[in-house]
Formats: structure tokens, C-alpha cells, sequence
């Protein structure tokens, strides 16, 4: 019996492709929002037909102050993070989580035909370097769990983000929902 | 898809180890305009290196990221 902790974000969910869906005030981003919930789902439901015990998803996208998923349409076998100002992005993680999931997550700023590639802000930050090494979110966060001790299990995003996150992490379980062709144009969906 | 992988994961446990820079950490930022590294450098335990860039220490990530707003 497994505890999860499962980190979210949203450029990385099926289907989404451009800022007016990741934007807070973006005309596509509730729809969005509902994209993020059904991966999210789909995430929690696997996590328990392979024996987990007990999941917390937190909620990782800034937009609407953290507060992205569709409450009603949530899957309630597990216990979310989501809303904020929040004394910590990753409350609540600690060691006694197992695992760590990445649902949703983007390839670090700059990379080619990663769907919206950003680290962090999508206009302030160019580059961040942990130790020398170039990192992104998927980098930071895979960072900051396995401080934890927890190992990064699952990453699902574009296949930039995947293939980032094979060659950081390891041998992950990554899942492809969509190639870019450039930044916000895809070529195929999951 | 993803549930099927989800589900799989699970048995990877304990075969990916943890992500795990070696110590002691220093984390550099270089950031997109120079304004935003004059308003970094207001923080405690950032450190200013260029123009757009600052940088970070610690003795282990949470440390070094933490002044960043990272964890």
C-alpha cells in the first residue's frame, strides 16, 4: 500500500496548446480546467487500481491563485491541495509519501517544440541552473521530492516534457498526450 | 492512457531512485530583464552574479530554492 503525492500543472494536460486556456483570464480556461480535472481523474484512478493507499494531488498551476480543478467533477478518492496564498507550493509533502506523481507538467523554457515551455513564468525567468545543471519545473520539483526521499514515479505532458523528464529522473513512467510542432500547435493529441 | 501508466508506476517504486543534487546546492537564475534581477536581489540569501542573473546557496535544495519561493 502506496502514498501518493501528486503534483499538477496545466500547459502540460491533454489537449491544451495555448494561453488562453492556461491564463486565468483566458476565454478557453475553464474548458481547460476541465481538461486538467479529467487527466487528474484518470491519474488517481490508476494510482488506486495499482494499490495505492492514499493520495493528495495538489493543485500547481498559479493561475486563479492555484485554484484550477473542477470541484464537482473531482475524483474522490483522494485529498487535494488547490487555492492559495500558500505558506508552501508543496504543502503537506513530507516523507511519508512513497511517490511522487507529475500530472500535466512542461518542458523547461527554451526547449524546442515543447508546448508551452516556460520554467516557472512564462516571460520573467530564461534559464535555471541547479548545481550548473539547466532544470526546469519538472527538474525543481523532482528536486524538492526527492529532498523528501520520494522517487518521481509518473510524468504525463507533451513529448518534450517526457523526454526531459526520462533523461533527469530515470526510467519514470512517462505518458505522451500531445507533440508540439511549435510552441502552441500540435500535431497529434492523447 | 494515463491511468494504465499511473497504474503501472506504482510498481516502480522502488526501482527510480530520488532526484538528489549533490550538496552543497547553488541554484542560478538568469531572468528574462534586468528589473527583475534588481527586485530578486531584495531577498534575503539571493545574491546578485550579472545583469539578469542572481544565484542562490544552500546546504541542500530546499535551502537554496527557498529564497526563489520554490517549495
Amino acid at each position: 500500500m502506496a502514498k501518493i503525492y501528486v503534483m499538477t500543472d496545466l500547459e502540460g494536460i491533454t489537449y491544451v496548446v495555448r494561453e488562453e486556456q492556461t491564463s486565468g483570464q483566458g476565454s478557453e480556461y475553464e474548458e481547460a480546467c476541465r481538461l486538467l480535472t479529467g487527466d487528474v481523474n484518470a491519474a488517481i484512478e490508476g494510482a488506486l487500481k495499482g494499490g495505492a493507499s492514499e493520495i493528495v494531488v495538489n493543485d500547481l498551476h498559479g493561475a486563479r491563485g492555484g485554484f484550477n480543478f473542477v470541484p464537482d467533477l473531482l475524483h474522490e478518492g483522494a485529498r487535494y491541495v488547490t487555492g492559495g496564498p500558500r505558506s508552501s507550493r508543496h504543502y503537506g509533502l513530507s516523507d511519508g509519501f512513497d511517490a511522487a506523481f507529475m500530472v500535466g507538467y512542461h518542458a523547461m523554457a527554451g526547449t524546442r517544440n515543447g508546448v508551452l515551455e516556460h520554467t516557472m513564468s512564462t516571460r520573467v525567468l530564461v534559464n535555471v541552473y541547479i548545481n550548473g545543471k539547466r532544470a526546469g519545473e519538472i527538474g525543481i520539483d523532482a528536486a524538492i521530492a526527492g529532498s523528501y526521499g520520494i522517487p518521481v514515479v509518473f510524468v504525463s505532458g507533451c513529448k518534450r516534457a517526457v523526454e526531459e523528464a526520462t533523461e533527469l529522473i530515470g526510467d519514470v513512467e512517462g505518458v505522451v498526450v500531445k507533440e508540439g510542432i511549435s510552441r502552441n500547435f500540435l500535431g497529434q493529441g492523447g | 492512457m494515463i491511468a494504465g501508466a499511473a497504474e503501472r508506476s506504482l510498481l516502480k517504486i522502488h526501482a527510480v531512485k530520488p532526484l538528489v543534487f549533490n550538496t552543497p546546492i547553488v541554484v542560478e537564475v538568469e531572468y528574462s530583464h534586468a528589473n527583475y534581477a534588481d527586485y530578486a536581489s531584495r531577498t534575503i540569501g539571493i545574491e546578485r552574479v550579472e545583469s539578469r542573473t542572481v544565484r542562490s546557496r544552500g546546504k541542500d535544495v530546499l535551502e537554496a530554492f527557498r529564497p526563489f519561493g520554490w517549495i
